[in-house]
């Protein structure tokens, strides 16, 4: 079979398998999973693979990505037993007293902290709880503030190594040192959760109506104060134990390189230290681990990493080359852009997991602001549609279960859409000017893994 | 799909977790609360003697104004007005001066709702079943009256019970408040439960709180239970739901400042709140009405049905 063929065959079986997965027409783990391995037969038949057993090379190199997402899995969900969150939650909602547009406010940079720190799904699932019942106890309607929060949290993702998957695996690939998403992500992180409280403030304004009178605000007042945030921490010696493991964590993510470590040793400890010092029910937490998410991941590497080895993906970026030539501004875009809108169509991961070998190949631009294209769009794509991002599908669905609200794709577009746009057209602007300006630092070569066999 | 399914639940998970939060606040135990005034509902049963017995222990000490009044009986407005004045003048004997409410309305729950309506505060005192002497009906139904007052009283009721025409020695100065879950009554049970244990300012005597655990089993939840009465705070606060929790701290911070009060504290699972005593010690069980519900719990009429003791049934505060 012709190089082109046998291209064009695993391309088509792995958009197969992302159809799946993007039209729901399989839970994707077991699309991932069943696409896996598919393409290892076909792979072994067509001698792209010399052997099954060249899978685990390929998973070997993702190892790290497996273990940070285990590790943090534990100290969050540990950490979230003990009540810390919920008592971070409330003592920041209480600062509010009560008041629309504040809470609409505080709600955003909470849930943008949270993602940082925890990830997207934890902390979408502690903030959309409690705006859920923020709005019921202060007769306010819960839309706005549902998705302001899925909106905010897609920002937070772009804070830290650690703080979204396809941060994650954006940052494995390209060996990102921990400090550069200090310097480079997190402050147009903070740029974009502006444009988001600005955009939805705008959006929602009929819906974020301020109390008629002093009395009817401090009923308001009075309502948010009734929440007893010690309620939710029973246990002062576990709270205080999971703040501080919780926070040396954090720390360690900082100082990992000068350590000498990755960031997956780091997750580990620190998981490993909250089980040792605060696991009182260790079954319990580790089957909490969200082992669906692992074997997606498992299957989704062996899927890229077997259409990487027949070149295709290389091929995908020799067009693009050709398209951008050397210019960075376009070839910003593109990626920007393209990573974004795939985004909003299909799960972010495996559009991270596809375009993470195709950076790169487009070798003749610098590959450090196309690595930061890609960690932004493929993060903030998902703001566009109801089905575009894990955050944007947990608010719709809290709203529908808990409130019984609909809202449907065109509603979410007029909001969604536009905000995609003007973080996405900052986002270009960033990247582009941190370029000109010469202050994206340098990352160590990533050159494309040697093929194994064909 | 499943992991939309799993989302959705952990959503409305942390949604209870909030919403408890936010009743432990409104639920705070804000000092002692006690009974303004007495309602006495008579029927001619021989649990009258209980009534009239529990009516004296309440109002000599705390100087209660007492209404007494009588249920409707087969025998006749004459036969009721007979057994109220009798009523009265045994409570003169003891200093005791009762007013009395005479027969109006045929319907029981009318009788009461229009007595209720002209002492909206007053603390009813209601033999169970009510105007009947039949041990069967005794161990079956609360009584449709009895129901009808606990379900729309915004006062504490007295859910008079125990062998008929006694009462176990001083029920009133051993209270215990059965607890399942956090909300603004739980905090009024405890209020009235600390209010009875108050005299002169000074809260002094044993309260005894059982933790009704509606969590997953686990060994420590055995350890604790196995233990009864004496569990200590530090064991129990990580056991409790939050809101609970809130609460025992409140208690706990309470029987700290005020040397004389100890607590007696125990962890139950759903079904075993009854306290298995003799007779001769007798307790009054405190149970607080979930709000919101147009019906009274089926945890309480399973308790009240099962004891021999008084009941007094708490609703959260209008």
């Amino acid at each position: 079979m012709s190089e082109t063929a046998l291209q064009l065959l695993f391309a088509s079986l792995m958009i197969a398998t992302y159809a799946a997965i993007a039209f729901e027409l399989l839970h994707k783990t077991i699309a991932a999973l069943v696409g896996a391995l598919v393409l290892t037969a076909v792979g072994i038949a067509t001698g792209v693979l010399p052997h099954y057993t060249a899978v685990y090379d390929m998973l070997g190199h993702d190892l790290p990505i497996l273990a940070v997402i285990i590790g943090t899995s534990i100290l969050v969900e540990l950490a979230g037993q003990s009540g810390l969150f919920h008592f971070l939650a409330i003592r920041i909602v209480k600062q509010t007293g009560g008041h629309p547009i504040r809470l609409f406010l505080a709600l955003q940079l909470l849930v943008f902290v949270f993602a940082a720190l925890l990830t997207i799904v934890p902390a979408m699932l502690i903030v959309s709880g409690l705006s859920l019942v923020i709005c019921k106890s202060l007769r306010l309607s819960p839309t706005p503030y549902l998705l302001g929060i899925a909106f905010a949290s897609n920002s937070g993702t772009l804070c830290t190594f650690a703080s979204g998957l396809p941060t994650l695996m954006i940052g494995t690939a390209a060996k990102i040192p921990y400090a550069q998403f200090l310097v480079v992500s997190l402050p147009f992180a903070l740029v974009s959760l502006v444009v988001c409280y600005l955009w939805t403030r705008h959006a929602f304004r009929r819906d974020l109506v301020l109390p008629q009178s002093e009395q009817a605000m401090a009923e308001l007042e009075a309502t948010v104060s009734a929440f007893d945030e010690w309620a939710l921490a029973p246990d002062l010696k576990a709270f205080t134990r999971a703040a501080v493991i919780l926070s040396l964590t954090i720390v360690g993510f900082a100082v990992a390189k000068p350590l000498g470590v990755g960031p997956d040793f780091i997750a580990l400890v620190g998981g490993a230290a909250m089980l040792l010092f605060h696991g009182k029910h260790v079954e319990e937490t580790v089957k909490k681990i969200n082992w669906t998410v692992i074997l997606f991941f498992s299957g989704l590497f062996i899927i890229v990493g077997i259409v990487k080895e027949t070149h295709a993906l290389e091929r995908v970026a020799g067009a693009l080359t050709a398209l951008t030539g050397d210019s960075v501004p376009l070839s910003v875009a593109i990626v920007t852009w393209f990573s974004g809108l795939a985004s909003a169509i299909v799960d972010n991961i495996p559009v991270a997991a596809t375009m993470i070998p195709m950076v790169p190949a487009m070798d003749s631009v610098p590959h450090e602001p196309l690595w930061w294209s890609l960690i932004i769009g493929a993060n903030l794509g998902g703001n566009a549609t109801p089905i575009g991002s894990i955050s944007c599908v947990i608010a719709l669905h809290a709203l529908a279960k808990e409130a019984g609200i609909h809202v449907g794709w065109g509603r979410f577009l007029a909001v969604g859409g536009v905000l995609m746009a003007l973080q996405l057209f900052l986002a270009t602007l960033w990247i582009i000017g941190y370029d000109a300006f010469d202050l994206l630092p340098a990352l160590p070569p990533t050159l494309p893994t040697e093929p194994t066999g064909h | 799909m499943e992991d939309k399914d799993r989302n959705d639940e952990l959503v409305h998970a942390n949604v209870e977790r909030f919403q408890a939060a936010l009743e432990a606040g409104l639920a705070r135990v804000e000092g002692t609360e006690h009974l303004k005034s007495l309602v006495a509902v008579l029927d001619g049963s021989d649990q009258d003697g209980s009534t009239l017995a529990l009516v004296r222990e309440l109002a000599i000490p705390r100087k209660l104004a007492v209404v007494l009044t009588c249920g409707h009986l087969e025998a006749g407005p004459e036969a009721e007005d007979r057994i109220v004045l009798d009523a009265q003048q045994s409570l003169a004997a003891d200093g005791l001066d009762a007013t009395v409410l005479l027969s109006s309305s045929a319907e029981n729950h009318l009788r009461l709702r229009a007595v209720r309506t002209a002492h909206p505060d007053a603390c009813f005192l209601l033999p169970s079943p009510f105007g009947h002497d039949y041990v069967d009906l005794a161990q079956k139904s609360l009584g449709t009256a009895v129901e009808v007052a606990l379900a729309e009283s915004t006062a504490p009721t007295l859910v008079v019970r125990g062998p008929i025409g006694a009462i176990a020695a001083e029920p009133l100065s051993r209270p215990h408040v059965v607890l399942r879950e956090s909300h603004r009554a739980s905090a009024r049970a405890v209020s009235v439960a600390l209010g009875l244990l108050e005299e002169h300012e000074v809260i002094a005597g044993t309260l005894s709180m059982s933790f009704v655990h509606d969590g997953p089993a686990s060994p420590l939840v055995d350890e604790v239970r196995a233990i009864g009465f004496g569990a200590n705070v530090e064991t129990l606060l990580p056991l409790l739901p939050h809101g609970l929790s809130a609460l025992l701290r409140q208690v706990a911070s309470m029987s700290e400042q005020h040397g004389g009060l100890r607590l007696d504290l125990r962890l139950v699972l759903p079904g075993e709140e009854a306290i298995d005593e003799d007779f001769e010690r007798g307790r009054l069980h405190i149970l607080p009405r979930k709000p919101g519900s147009p019906h009274v719990d089926a945890a309480i009429q399973d308790f009240v049905l099962g004891s021999s003791d008084p009941v007094l049934v708490v609703p959260a505060r209008a």
